[in-house]
């Protein structure tokens, strides 16, 4: 039956993408997501990872040292993106290198820490619409990785006071009064 | 098993529900039919107790459904969370002369499981409504006529409200308010202060905010203010047919539920002078059998009731069942819901709510109320969502911006949101038919629309936009937007009309109780059946017509010795 099925696949995803946080080898992790389309290289998947990990470092928060949003936004852009959107995805991550040249005449792994920050910061106030395809990946990596931290378990539960029945409807509460009742240590 | 039954009803969603269960309780042997597949209430919901970390697509639905699916897209409740209650694009395919947007839910429990749950009663303005504005043809009954329907359904179905006192809401029977929010008050006193007849409420609506042994009887318990009600609810805190009068009628032994079963058309009996029984085909192995029944309630959905007594042609009615005057799919109606005004509202940041609230604002139709003074007829309620959530800079990159989604309480302003629930006028042009020649898999022809707005709907939109304005500006908010979405009807998902009551069988389909005037053991209660379509939200007034016709139909079985008295 239908529902059973997405069941399944939602416990399998869940299961995959914990096994992969405490996995060493991200590759085989990410590549086991089976995604149709986007299917970055062992060299494309380390410039993916350590942006990532650059752009939002979700492992300074105690709950989530072993968390990486990696996975998640290449499974919503396979996914959920439409196809130009997908595409320019893609592209973007394949000609990174390419577009560093000019300026570096480097590919992203021989860069400095300075200079990936520096790039990084170029990147998240960049209106280029000459490498349009570079700036939407990485605008496209950093408001994934957003939407995975905002629902992890770690926030919605520590930050945003989330409970799944909350038992209790209260329409004009003192902000101060807000208490947190399911806080968690570990995402 | 034995294809005869003593009543048959066609649809198991919220009006069909609530008349098999009224049949089911007088002891009458009924057969329900729904199109879908079963679903059964709180195993057949996959999502409900899924965090929010736990979707595999964070809430969205593919990019390959939305772009095979670009009708059903446009439903606000269309996610991951719900597909799977939702018919896509492909399995019903029908004809637009004109946009429609048809959203379906063909299941046992139908659109009972989706809906939006607000329940406002009619009042006497809304049935007097079109013999007094002339339109339409005057509604054959009155508020006094359905207020103990009303009083039933809600006693049933538990409904959470406060007593208001307004002549254009009449009050029910309500189980305990769970109170508006700080925002919601302040716009319900400067209503107060600066508008005469104007009402700012605590929207009605069917959730077990104090559950009562009737409700404990069905096995249901009180909401648990999740908000996450379009999933299908495990406490059945929300009234469904799936939760509430579905099983209820089945453990009156008298309930034989049929799921997969589409009805191709009604049998008419020539020597009789009656409907014999219906046709159906399986959903899945297109099978064919007829089953047959003393009486055949309609309960359809109002496009497919349409379609089903337009597809029942015999040598007596071949334009469709009880189609003599040939107005059988016009005068299809629907509700406006293009027109949203949003305001910020700067004041109130202290404040902020706790748990989420299935009730909202509402402000009941003012206009043209105790007469005609507006450019325009009829008019519009406001929903009124008031609301904040959490403001993060997310400007940065690096661990400062980690640190901004870390800090707590961290709200945004107040955001309002005005949304217009417009009553449109039924014109004869708004038209659903049968396709001459397109049919659907199960070779029933296609459904073809031809609906559009007038230039009444146009007029009352340019109100609503200044009214709210005003309000807003009043109100001290900021950041005053309007919108028209400019969406095709149906989107409001409140199809009415097409087999409309009346008194006269020259311009009507039905009588008072809803039986076709020309082939009275066929009876129509669901949102086909209505004559004008208010601003309500209309499912309540469905379930109380649908109680109110199968208790007819009850009595007359007493009557004729059919079941006990």
């Amino acid at each position: 039956m239908k529902r059973r099925t997405a069941i399944k696949g939602i416990v399998l995803f869940t299961l995959g993408t914990n096994l992969l946080y405490s996995c060493k080898d991200k590759y085989a992790a990410i590549k086991s997501l089976d995604l149709g389309y986007v299917k970055p290289t062992d060299a494309e998947i380390d410039l993916i990872t350590d942006m990532a990990d650059r752009v939002l470092p979700i492992q300074i928060i105690p709950g989530l040292q072993n968390h990486t949003t990696v996975p998640y936004t290449l499974k919503m852009v396979n996914d959920t993106h439409p196809a130009d959107e997908r595409e320019k995805f893609i592209k973007g991550y394949q000609e990174f290198n390419k577009f560093l040249q000019p300026k570096f005449n480097k590919t992203y792994s021989q860069l400095s820490d300075e200079e990936k920050d520096q790039l990084i910061t170029e990147l998240n106030e960049s209106t280029d619409t000459a490498a349009s395809e570079v700036v939407f990946f990485f605008k496209t990596l950093k408001s994934e990785s957003i939407d995975y931290l905002v629902r992890s378990e770690y926030i919605q539960r520590n930050v945003r006071y989330y409970q799944i029945a909350p038992g209790v409807y209260n329409g004009c509460l003192q902000i101060e009064e807000l208490t947190n009742k399911n806080a968690v240590k570990n995402g | 098993m034995d294809n005869n039954f003593q009543a048959i009803v066609i649809g198991a969603g919220m009006s069909g529900s609530w008349v098999a269960k009224e049949l089911c309780d007088a002891g009458v042997k009924t057969l329900l039919l729904d199109r879908g597949p079963e679903v059964v209430h709180v195993r057949d919901y996959p999502t409900t107790t899924l965090n929010p970390w736990e979707f595999e697509r964070g809430g969205k639905v593919t990019a390959a459904e939305k772009a095979a699916n670009p009708i059903l897209s446009r439903c606000y409740a269309y996610g991951e969370e719900s597909e799977h209650f939702f018919v896509k694009d492909a399995e019903q395919p029908y004809v637009q002369e004109k946009p429609f947007d048809w959203i379906k839910g063909y299941q046992v429990g139908g659109k009972s499981l989706m809906w939006a749950r607000q329940t406002q009663r009619w009042s006497e303005f809304d049935f007097a409504g079109p013999k007094r504005d002339g339109f339409a043809v005057d509604w054959p009954i009155r508020y006094s006529d359905i207020k103990e329907w009303y009083d039933k359904v809600e006693t049933f179905v538990g409904i959470s409200g406060e007593m208001d006192g307004l002549d254009a809401l009449p009050d029910g029977i309500f189980l305990k308010s769970l109170g508006l929010n700080c925002v919601d008050y302040h716009l319900k006193e400067v209503l107060k202060e600066n508008y005469d007849n104007r009402h700012y409420i605590y929207a009605r609506c069917a959730h077990l905010t104090d559950p009562q042994e009737i409700h404990l009887k069905q096995g249901r318990g009180k909401c648990q203010n999740r908000l996450l009600c379009v999933r299908g609810c495990p406490y059945g805190a929300y009234f469904s047919a799936n939760s509430s009068t579905i099983p209820w009628a089945k453990k009156t032994g008298n309930l034989t539920l049929v799921p997969n079963s589409v009805v191709h058309s009604i049998l008419y009996d020539e020597q009789t002078g009656k409907a014999s029984g219906v046709k159906v085909i399986d959903a899945n192995t297109k099978e064919e059998t007829v089953y047959s029944g003393a009486y055949i309630f309609v309960n359809a959905g109002a496009i497919n009731t349409n379609a089903i007594l337009l597809n029942s042609k015999s040598d007596r009615f071949p334009d469709g069942l009880g189609n003599d005057n040939k107005l059988l799919g016009k005068y299809f109606a629907f509700h406006n819901y293009r027109s949203r005004v949003t305001a910020v509202c700067p004041d109130f940041s202290d404040k902020v709510e706790e748990g989420k609230s299935p009730s909202n604002g509402y402000i009941p139709r003012f206009r043209n109320l105790y007469k005609q003074d507006q450019k325009f007829k009829r008019g519009y309620a406001v929903a009124m969502y008031c609301s904040r959530s959490f403001d993060v800079d997310s400007k940065g990159v690096g661990e400062g911006l980690v640190k901004e989604f870390l800090k707590e309480k961290n709200f945004g302003p107040w955001e309002v949101y005005a949304l217009m629930m417009g009553e449109t006028i039924p014109l004869e042009s708004n038209q659903i038919s049968l396709h001459p020649t397109e049919v659907d898999k199960y070779g029933i022809p296609l459904v073809n629309f031809n609906i559009d707005y007038s230039e009444n709907e146009l007029l009352m939109m340019e109100d609503f936009y200044e009214q709210m304005e005003d309000l807003f500006e009043k109100a001290g908010f900021t950041e005053i937007k309007r919108i028209d979405t400019k969406q095709a009807p149906g989107l409001d998902i409140h199809e009415m009309g097409g087999v409309r009551m009346g008194h006269d069988p020259e311009t009507s389909l039905l009588d008072k109780w809803g039986q076709l005037h020309t082939c009275k053991n066929v009876i129509v209660s669901d949102g086909a059946c209505m004559t004008s379509t208010a601003t309500q939200n209309p499912s309540l007034t469905y379930m109380a017509l649908a109680a109110r016709a199968a208790n007819h139909v009850i009595d007359a079985m007493k009557s004729n010795g059919e079941i006990e008295s």
